[in-house]
């Protein structure tokens, strides 16, 4: 199974740096918004060390929520959810793929704005990356998770893609609230018990989607 | 102004059960619309059956 | 045909007016027999119909959810009626709490919102109905429609735990176990039962609605069913 997850991780990957399709898009809007947000935060510093994280995880989920309707939409448009589907795969290998597919896009889009926010608000993200890194990898797993999944619950309907917003949001909401408050308090350097409730929460979030994802995915794509 | 600050506790109490009220009275209505909807269409079917009687008893 | 003796409907209208007697008998409650508390005045006793809409709204997401997993595992439309109807009432339900809730704030705090985390998560909690609601509307095929309501139940249904905990495991404002004298507990816990009654009633009602929808769209699309196994259905339909 991991040579077969390998090849359809690989696959999707690899269509993606030749046709270019979401990537840019997504990088795009994810520097248009955090370019926004940035003139708009015109405070002092303190209190823009207090709403930075806030910010930041909008601007991922924003951007990241481009990428995560169009994990399906090549399959759709091209007409290759029947290949797809009757290739001896099982239905959570799919799953698996795609959510290393989307996982990997969201960590490019914070590879891009993580150090864009530092820069642009003089806020220390990067001061000491450890804890954002790890706070931002299990927000990107459980964003991915529950992306994935409700993608595939849109995408083989004939309903537009803006119900994936409708759809991921409120699944999503504890995992970026948990996510700005972890960076946030990293920021501020307290790695009290709150910040471990905050992480433990993530955590916990992107487990269950992940599992979530995995029992339900089959449903999701028969037809 | 003043009444209004007066009572505004029991105004509160009062504005709160009537959005409830109205808002279930309408649920229901709705669901008795429903009602009647399907009953026509049960009565509808129901005579298309009878005048189908005839033929399918032969038929059986 | 046992279902037309008039017996069935005397006892159906009974029910009816058990119910219609406990609604009846839980708002005189809440007017008259529970005291007014000192601070906030008659505008407390929102709290008594928020409450018991606010745990109906929970309840109704939970069994969706688990109908919903019963469907995806049997297949079988008639778990997708309760899935259905559970929906409906459910989003009536929270609807309504955050509303009363909001209006409750505003008597209490003096604002109508604040993005505490019980009151977030019941939001996120909202959100999820109305995003099944508008999901369903736009499949035609009842089956399709069955399966993704399903998911995004069982997806929506993890956010049930954390709206119930969200007062203990997070700071908040919103009240945890505020202090009531017993005369307050008995009528929040008349209020509870009695309108809990009342909505499972409706959703009941609900799912039968739906159940006969289903079975005479089957019939109009279908054509009719063979002569002998409709001898009970018109007049069962027609009894409502």
């Amino acid at each position: 199974m991991v040579k077969k997850l390998y090849w359809m991780i690989s696959k999707d990957l690899l269509s993606e740096c030749r046709s270019l399709r979401v990537w840019p898009a997504m990088l795009l809007l994810g520097v248009v918004v955090a370019l926004m947000f940035a003139m708009q935060a015109d405070l002092p510093p303190e209190r823009l060390r207090q709403i930075v994280g806030g910010l930041l995880w909008l601007t991922i989920f924003f951007a990241g929520t481009l990428a995560l309707d169009r994990s399906f939409a090549a399959e759709r448009e091209d007409g290759c959810w029947e290949g797809l589907l009757s290739y001896p795969v099982s239905p959570t290998c799919v799953y698996l793929a795609k959510l290393a597919v989307n996982v990997v896009a969201l960590a490019a889009l914070e590879c891009v704005l993580i150090p864009l926010f530092a820069i642009l608000t003089d806020v220390p993200l990067l001061a000491h990356p450890g804890p954002i890194v790890a706070v931002a990898v299990l927000g990107n797993l459980g964003i991915a998770a529950a992306g994935t999944l409700l993608a595939a619950v849109v995408n083989t309907g004939r309903q537009s893609s803006y119900l994936l917003s409708l759809l991921v949001l409120p699944a999503v909401v504890p995992l970026v609230l948990g996510a700005a408050e972890a960076t946030r308090l990293a920021v501020e350097h307290d790695f009290g018990p709150s910040w471990w409730r905050w992480v433990q929460l993530l955590a916990a979030f992107a487990i269950i989607f992940i599992t979530a994802g995995i029992v339900l995915f089959e449903y999701a794509v028969e037809e | 102004m003043k009444e209004i600050e007066r009572n505004y506790p029991m105004l509160t109490f009062v504005t709160a059960y009537l959005i409830v009220w109205f808002a279930v009275l309408a649920y229901m209505l709705r669901l008795g619309g429903e009602q009647r909807r399907l009953r026509r269409t049960a009565e509808a079917l129901r005579e298309q059956f009878d005048k189908q009687r005839p033929a399918r008893q032969r038929a059986a | 045909m046992p279902e037309t003796a008039s017996g069935r409907g005397f006892v159906g209208y009974l029910g009816y007016a058990a119910v219609a007697v406990m609604v009846a008998a839980a708002i005189a409650a809440i007017c008259l027999l529970a005291p007014t508390e000192e601070t906030m005045g008659d505008a407390q006793r929102i709290v008594y119909i928020h409450v018991a809409v606010a745990w109906m709204g929970l309840a109704c997401f939970i069994f969706m959810a688990v109908a919903g997993g019963i469907y995806l595992a049997r297949r079988d439309l008639a778990w997708d009626h309760w899935s259905r109807a559970a929906l409906e009432i459910g989003w009536l339900c929270c609807s309504l709490t955050l509303i009363t809730g909001s209006l409750w704030a505003h008597a209490a705090w003096n604002t109508w919102w604040t993005w505490d985390p019980r009151l977030t998560t019941a939001f996120v909690l909202w959100a999820m109905y109305s995003a099944a609601l508008v999901l369903r509307s736009g499949v035609d095929d009842p089956h399709r429609q069955a399966r993704m309501g399903a998911i995004v139940a069982i997806v929506g249904a993890l956010d049930v735990p954390l709206v119930v905990m969200a007062t203990r495991w997070f700071r908040g404002v919103h009240p945890q176990s505020p202090h009531m004298e017993p005369a307050m507990r008995v009528v929040l816990g008349i209020s509870v039962v009695c309108f809990t009654v009342f909505f499972t009633t409706l959703l009941l009602l609900r799912r039968s609605q739906l159940r006969i929808a289903d079975m005479l769209e089957d019939m109009e699309c279908g054509g009719l069913p063979p002569l002998s196994e409709t001898a009970g259905d018109f007049p069962r339909v027609l009894e409502g």
